[in-house]
């Protein structure tokens, strides 16, 4: 199994260990992604995009992988009104790439374009926000929600209290730029060849000060990096779980009949499958589907063509026994291989693919689970656990929609896939956040 | 089309045609002797297909034993790397261990296919065919192996051990090279097949097969297949294709196109020749048929360039020739108009003249005889003297006035030619004989051709006009001279030429009637010498030299001609 199939390996002539003398400053980091694409913060759908956007990119609050929020660009906030209303102060020390100061202007229009995307994070703010919804359908142009209120505040008006307000704020769609596009993130563009080089330098007027390392390049290589950098994993790995899921169309045939899907989560043996690709039982936010010792093969036979929609970067492995466990059932795997960026769009009865929650809360994530496979009465169910302001019966709900989701059987989580990033020694500092963000600002190079 | 145009054509054809010919018989015998060739040997292709496959599991027994031995040391629970590498080393691209229900317990091939029913396809139970699942990117590929199988035993319970070697590569590669023929294993109908990477039967269209062996040629990809194909089992047929048969083809296609190439060359060659040929022939004759309608224009001085000695040549001197005679009689025809014209003039004026001066005659000579009868009576001596002297000049005037009306008439009154077989050389010799006593002060040479042909002429009439030529050529010696007589055969004539060495004369007005430079000449002698000469269709020429002399040249037709 590549451990780094999806993501990087970092190429630097290995030192001797300084790491006892701390940070330091300088150096160049290169990170070879197998592909990467979406320089638009709003796409970013897949693992390798968001280590550019965590490049480029900054939002106004952060979220730790512990669930904790941070500050960002907004340097505080404060609710009042009983949790409807959140002003959010500008750190006046944060600039664009292009020395611009960091506008609370600049953040409403970001926020604006946020809630146009097709971030189920934005689906979730537009839900609390006034006026959203209507703002987000394109019914209307004024979004009375969001008020700029001085040249370094903005503030945000809700419908009803949103316990994932700041988690939302903290995705990758919620990236600030200016109006020429420029980001704020610690690292800002000096050349970029589409898709295949980028590289960046350190920007000084970062919000959290300059980052360590003076220069990093983003290289696409469309062969495994790590096999082909001969690097082995050392100091400073660090890596987030991605979720391998096998998304049915209900909607229409063969996964239209519930006994179908039934069969097919029967015969699902995750264990197997998690050991196929050195991963982990799968879970949501809360729960883990029960482990099974050994596929259940169903008595019953199907017979039918299911178009399969593949993520180029799941693990052969796994689409191999999803194809074998579908013959088993009579149903003849038609198997279409499709990049990252399109696979929620594919259309396909069937699709397997590499789920990174754009904002691992539980909430959020079951939003986004949801809509992959167009749920809509569940997400009525998330708007209103998100507005429960009791976090235990908040939870609850959640776990009810959890368990909702599951039951349907049509968002089958198979197994949970480590996505890593294997450093050369003498690199520290490299974490991921809770979208997913490779966070570089702190990673430094001992001295050779 | 022209004459250039039908000599390029047939030359060119004459030479490619054969060729093309020549080209198309080889190319269907090559054809025929490669087709047959090509059905015996795919034939015998296809049938060494089984026994090749049947050898070919036979090994696989050896293998698949050694596999069995070592199975207890992998335990219950083997990798797949360990698996897998256990089929390496016996070079099984296939090995699986099936349990009870045809469960799937390990698969090198498709790993994921474990633990559930193996439900590969069987094509041919008794020969070990089957299509066998083959992981491949995110599914699996379909692959025909050949297998066999061995009883075993697999965490305490009966199982069956299976492998195989993949028959499209690099078996059927290799017994295809070994063969000399593409090899497949095609199914009955034949939308199904198993062939190697890149055969060209992976795409060939060919007939059901249900009737058995047999054979055939197809078109795969725009070139001629030929292919064979044997029973192998119920269902399944071996087929062996070879593009031999492009091969032969392709050597049938190096003959037509050498076969294109010298006809084309032998065509630009026959061009070639055309173009000299017609260098030689067309252009004489061009010029031929331009000369003709010049010479129809009325310009009998046309002639045409005479070269070599061929037909084209002789076909000029003809033309040449014609035209030449053309001109002569033409003159001819204006001579005898003029000798006609004259003779007219000559008539009417002898006659006109003749009327009155005999009655002057009579009066003059009467008045004389009353002058005679009166005697002394008459006038003085000084009339009688002159009456006498001008009565004596005037009858001497009328007489000679009456010898040349007499001339005249004698001119017009010139009889037709009575054309008898005549020999001019004795011709010539009476004519000389005749005027030798009035030319002792010029030497006399005779020039006479042995070999000269009788000429149709009138001895009597020729020898007046020769006598004129002669008479001629002896007065404008009076000092003296050589006259030399030649006879001469020409091409359909006989030449008489009469040279003096004399002072010459002036041709110009040489043959007008009354043209004289002799005091007591009449000025008809050539006119009646042309006149005989025309009304014997012949033709007389003069050349004239101031004091080198004269020569006339009479020439007559010979009897062809007469």
């Amino acid at each position: 199994v590549r451990r780094a199939a999806l993501l990087a390996a970092l190429l630097a002539a290995a030192s001797g260990a300084r790491a006892a003398l701390g940070p330091r400053y300088g150096g160049e980091l290169t990170i070879a992604l197998p592909r990467f694409g979406a320089s638009d913060p709003r796409a970013a759908h897949t693992a390798a995009d968001r280590v550019a956007l965590g490049l480029l990119d900054d939002t106004l609050v952060r979220l730790d992988r512990d669930g904790a929020v941070r500050a960002s660009l907004a340097a505080g906030w404060s609710p009042s009104a009983l949790g409807r209303e959140w002003s959010f102060r500008l750190d006046g020390s944060a600039r664009f790439h292009d020395d611009s100061a960091v506008a609370s202007s600049d953040v409403a229009a970001s926020l604006r374009r946020f809630l146009k995307s097709d971030s189920s994070a934005a689906d979730a703010l537009a839900e609390a926000l006034v006026g959203g919804s209507a703002f987000r359908a394109g019914a209307s142009a004024d979004l009375p929600g969001l008020q700029v209120t001085g040249s370094d505040s903005v503030t945000l008006l809700l419908s009803r209290p949103s316990a994932s307000l700041l988690a939302s704020l903290a995705a990758p769609a919620a990236s600030i730029r200016n109006d020429g596009g420029r980001g704020a993130g610690a690292f800002a563009p000096v050349l970029e060849v589409p898709g295949r080089r980028l590289l960046a330098r350190a920007h000084p007027g970062h919000v959290r000060g300059r980052p360590f390392l003076e220069r990093v390049l983003l290289l696409a290589r469309a062969r495994d990096p790590l096999a082909e950098a001969g690097l082995a994993s050392g100091g400073g790995a660090a890596d987030v779980q991605a979720l391998l899921l096998l998304a049915l169309d209900a909607s229409r045939p063969p996964f239209a009949a519930p006994e179908l899907r039934s069969a097919l989560d029967a015969a699902l043996d995750r264990t197997d499958l998690s050991q196929r690709v050195s991963g982990a039982l799968p879970r949501f936010g809360f729960s883990q589907p029960a482990p099974r010792s050994a596929a259940s093969p169903s008595a019953r036979r199907f017979s039918a063509a299911v178009p399969l929609a593949v993520e180029e970067d799941v693990p052969p492995a796994v689409s191999q026994r999803i194809v074998a466990l579908l013959g088993s059932l009579g149903l003849r795997a038609e198997v279409r291989v499709v990049p990252g960026a399109e696979i929620r769009a594919a259309d396909a009865v069937a699709k397997l693919l590499l789920f990174l929650p754009e904002v691992d809360e539980p909430g959020l994530l079951l939003r986004e689970a949801a809509g992959l496979v167009k749920l809509e009465r569940l997400r009525a169910r998330v708007d209103a656990a998100d507005a429960e302001p009791l976090a235990a019966r908040r939870r609850e709900l959640l776990r009810e929609v959890e368990a909702q989701l599951l039951l349907e059987r049509t968002l089958l989580p198979l197994a949970a896939l480590p996505v890593g990033v294997a450093a050369p020694e003498g690199t520290h500092g490299l974490r991921f956040d809770a979208v997913g963000r490779l966070l570089v600002e702190d990673a430094w190079r001992e001295a050779r | 089309l022209t004459l250039r145009a039908r000599l390029l054509l047939t030359l060119a054809g004459t030479a490619a045609i054969p060729i093309l010919l020549f080209a198309w018989a080889v190319d269907q015998r090559l054809d025929r002797v490669a087709d047959e060739q090509l059905r015996r040997r795919l034939g015998t292709a296809a049938a060494s297909l089984r026994p090749r496959l049947e050898a070919s599991r036979t090994r696989l027994v050896r293998p698949l034993q050694r596999v069995l031995a070592a199975l207890p040391e992998l335990g219950d629970a083997p990798t797949a790397e360990a698996w897998s590498r256990l089929a390496e080393q016996n070079a099984l691209d296939a090995l699986e261990l099936v349990g009870a229900g045809d469960t799937l317990l390990l698969s090198r091939q498709w790993p994921a296919g474990e633990q559930l029913r193996d439900d590969d396809r069987v094509l041919d139970e008794q020969l070990g065919l089957r299509l066998e699942k083959v992981a491949q990117g995110h599914a699996f590929v379909e692959r025909l192996l050949l297998t066999a199988e061995l009883p075993a035993a697999f965490r305490g319970k009966p199982a069956r051990l299976r492998g195989g070697v993949l028959l499209d590569e690099p078996l059927l590669l290799d017994w295809s090279a070994a063969a000399g023929a593409e090899l497949a294993i095609v199914r009955a109908g034949g939308e199904e097949r198993w062939s190697s990477a890149g055969s060209a039967l992976a795409g060939m269209q060919l007939p059901s097969l249900e009737a058995g062996a047999g054979g055939g040629e197809v078109t795969a990809g725009g070139r001629r297949v030929g292919w064979a194909a044997q029973r192998l089992g119920p269902q399944l047929f071996a087929v062996a294709a070879d593009a031999a048969a492009e091969t032969a083809g392709g050597l049938a296609s190096d003959v037509a196109r050498l076969a294109m190439a010298f006809a084309g060359l032998a065509a630009l060659l026959g061009v070639a020749a055309a173009l000299l040929l017609s260098s030689g022939i067309v252009r004489p004759l061009e010029r031929l048929a331009r000369a003709s309608q010049r010479v129809a224009a009325g310009e009998l001085s046309a002639e045409v360039p005479v070269e070599g000695a061929h037909e084209i040549a002789a076909l000029g001197r003809s033309f040449n020739e014609m035209v030449d005679d053309l001109r002569r009689a033409q003159q001819r025809v204006a001579q005898a108009g003029r000798v006609a014209v004259w003779r007219d003039l000559a008539r009417r004026l002898a006659h006109e003249l003749k009327n009155p001066l005999f009655p002057i005659q009579i009066a003059v000579e009467t008045l004389r005889r009353a002058w005679d009868r009166q005697g002394a009576a008459a006038p003085g001596p000084e009339f009688r003297k002159l009456f006498e002297e001008l009565t004596t000049t005037l009858l001497a005037e009328l007489l000679s006035l009456r010898r040349i009306v007499d001339s005249f008439a004698g001119f017009a009154r010139m009889p037709e030619p009575k054309l008898e077989p005549t020999d001019l050389n004795a011709l010539v010799d009476r004519v000389l004989d005749l005027h030798a006593p009035h030319g002792s002060h010029v030497r006399i040479e005779r020039r006479l051709a042995p070999d000269l042909p009788l000429v149709p002429a009138d001895a009597d009439l020729l020898s007046r006009a020769l006598g004129n030529l002669v008479r001629n050529a002896l007065e404008a010696m009076p000092e003296g001279g050589v006259l030399t007589l030649t006879t001469r055969s020409l091409p359909r004539q006989a030449e008489i030429a009469v040279a003096d060495t004399g002072p010459g004369l002036d041709t110009a007005q040489l043959f007008r009637p009354y043209h004289t430079t002799k005091p007591d000449g009449s000025g008809l002698g050539l006119v009646i010498t042309q006149g005989i000469v025309s009304d014997h269709r012949g033709e007389l020429d003069v050349e004239s030299a101031p004091q080198r002399g004269t020569t006339f040249r009479l020439r007559l037709p010979v009897a062809a001609a007469a």
